[in-house]
């Protein structure tokens, strides 16, 4: 299978992803869309509606394999450690400029668990700043994570209470689980904790995660702390097909999960 | 800016078109030099189906380079007549030849007292 890069001139992020082809004697050939442009601009015509563009433009590097079209590092170098396997949770990065996202530790399949602690280790090595998620699920792999110090940025999804966890990210969060996820994103300098007003499909489509058990979470999150002045941050998931939430929409949200967690606060996605 | 170049034998819209009359009562619409120099190597055009209507100021195209993508906003409210084939496999024309051979669509204009501005208008516009 014949491998091609299509990069960018003092591109960070295709750099490593070269850098992983050359190391493990992996052949490829490589159009860097301003000096082999009449290459670029043919299979950008030939391939445009399977290439993203984030809002500065097409992302580069694109990788293409003859199979798949790949962008972004971190799903390009999941897809070459393990194939489609990490797709759950390795996913588009949300941040630019030298930061990387995506890579969320609780959807990391079972046996996957030192590709993804690679994956991270590749990433920040090479230069990329690293933000990592987790939902709670797998603190065992987290704290394997952190342990290595590559994770610049730790955010911890509380999605909704554990009896919605199954439909909301398809499975169990256990109390234990919880419990030390949260001391690992306290400990660590740049960890956040965010209740939130999840989207997901429900019985009859998209359905949205009620203020009510945005307050069950809280009381859940408060059990498995023990802290009421625990810092965490209410925030609306958008998805297509439901309204966006704005402030003033959160305002419920917020009461329900100050009744267990006083210091909670509302906070817009931009500021990420 | 001095290098770009704003002709005087057509006419302009402040979203960076111009329209010139075709001869037989048709506009040929393109994108100005401004533009495809701001836009920078235009690497895919998405035109329009021939005898869609657009109002004026609307997009009737998206123009993308590698870094932007750009709505083509119409100059003049009317039919398109005929797209310019040649930016499917060239689209790079636009940036070459911005009044000639890049030309976007023919349109038959719904109106021909439909106000636009000259190419003093717009240079005036994008210098300010």
């Amino acid at each position: 299978m014949s491998i091609t890069l299509y990069t960018a001139p003092d591109c960070l992020r295709c750099k490593i992803v070269k850098e992983f082809l050359a190391e493990r004697g992996q052949e490829y050939t490589s159009f860097d869309f301003k000096e082999d442009k009449d290459i670029f601009n043919k299979y950008y015509r030939a391939n445009r509606s399977s290439i993203y563009r984030n809002p500065e433009g097409v992302e580069f590097p694109i990788f293409d394999d003859g199979q798949v079209i790949k962008q972004g590092t971190g799903e390009i170098l999941a897809y070459l450690l393990s194939g489609r396997v990490l797709e759950a949770c390795v996913t588009r990065s949300e941040l630019l400029h030298g930061w990387i996202s995506g890579l969320n530790v609780s959807a990391c399949p079972a046996g996957q668990e030192d590709n993804f602690v690679t994956l991270v280790r590749l990433l920040a090595q090479g230069g990329l700043t690293v933000e990592l998620h987790s939902d709670g699920r797998r603190a065992d792999l987290l704290k394997r994570v952190l342990d290595e110090g590559f994770v610049s940025r730790m955010v911890l999804d509380i999605v909704g209470p554990a009896a919605l966890y199954p439909a909301i990210v398809g499975g169990e969060l256990s109390a234990e689980d919880l419990k030390q996820s949260i001391a690992l994103t306290r400990a660590h300098a740049d960890g956040l904790i965010r209740v939130l007003a999840s989207a997901y499909a429900g019985g009859d489509g998209m359905t949205r995660v009620s203020p009510a058990e945005a307050g069950e979470a809280a009381k859940m999150v408060l059990d498995a702390c023990g802290d009421r002045m625990l810092p965490v941050f209410v925030e609306a998931q958008q998805a297509e097909g439901l309204e966006a939430l704005e402030n003033q929409a959160l305002l419920p949200y917020r009461s329900k999960v100050r009744a267990s967690l006083v210091k909670a606060e509302i906070r817009k996605p931009e500021a990420h | 800016m001095s290098a770009l170049n704003f002709p005087d034998d057509r006419r302009y819209h402040a979203e960076h078109l111009w329209a010139k009359e075709a001869g037989d009562g048709s506009f040929v619409i393109g994108i100005t030099d401004f533009a495809q120099d701001q836009l920078g190597e235009v690497i895919f055009i998405d035109l329009p189906e021939v005898g869609s209507h657009f109002d004026q100021g609307v997009s009737c195209a998206e123009i993308e380079s590698a870094k932007v993508v750009s709505p083509a906003i119409i100059p003049l409210s009317g039919t398109v007549a005929e797209v310019n084939e040649a930016l499917s496999d060239t689209p790079e024309l636009v940036n070459s030849d911005p009044y000639g051979a890049g030309w976007l669509v023919r349109i038959k204009a719904d109106d021909l007292s439909e106000a636009t501005i000259t190419a003093a208008e717009y240079q005036k516009i994008i210098s300010a």
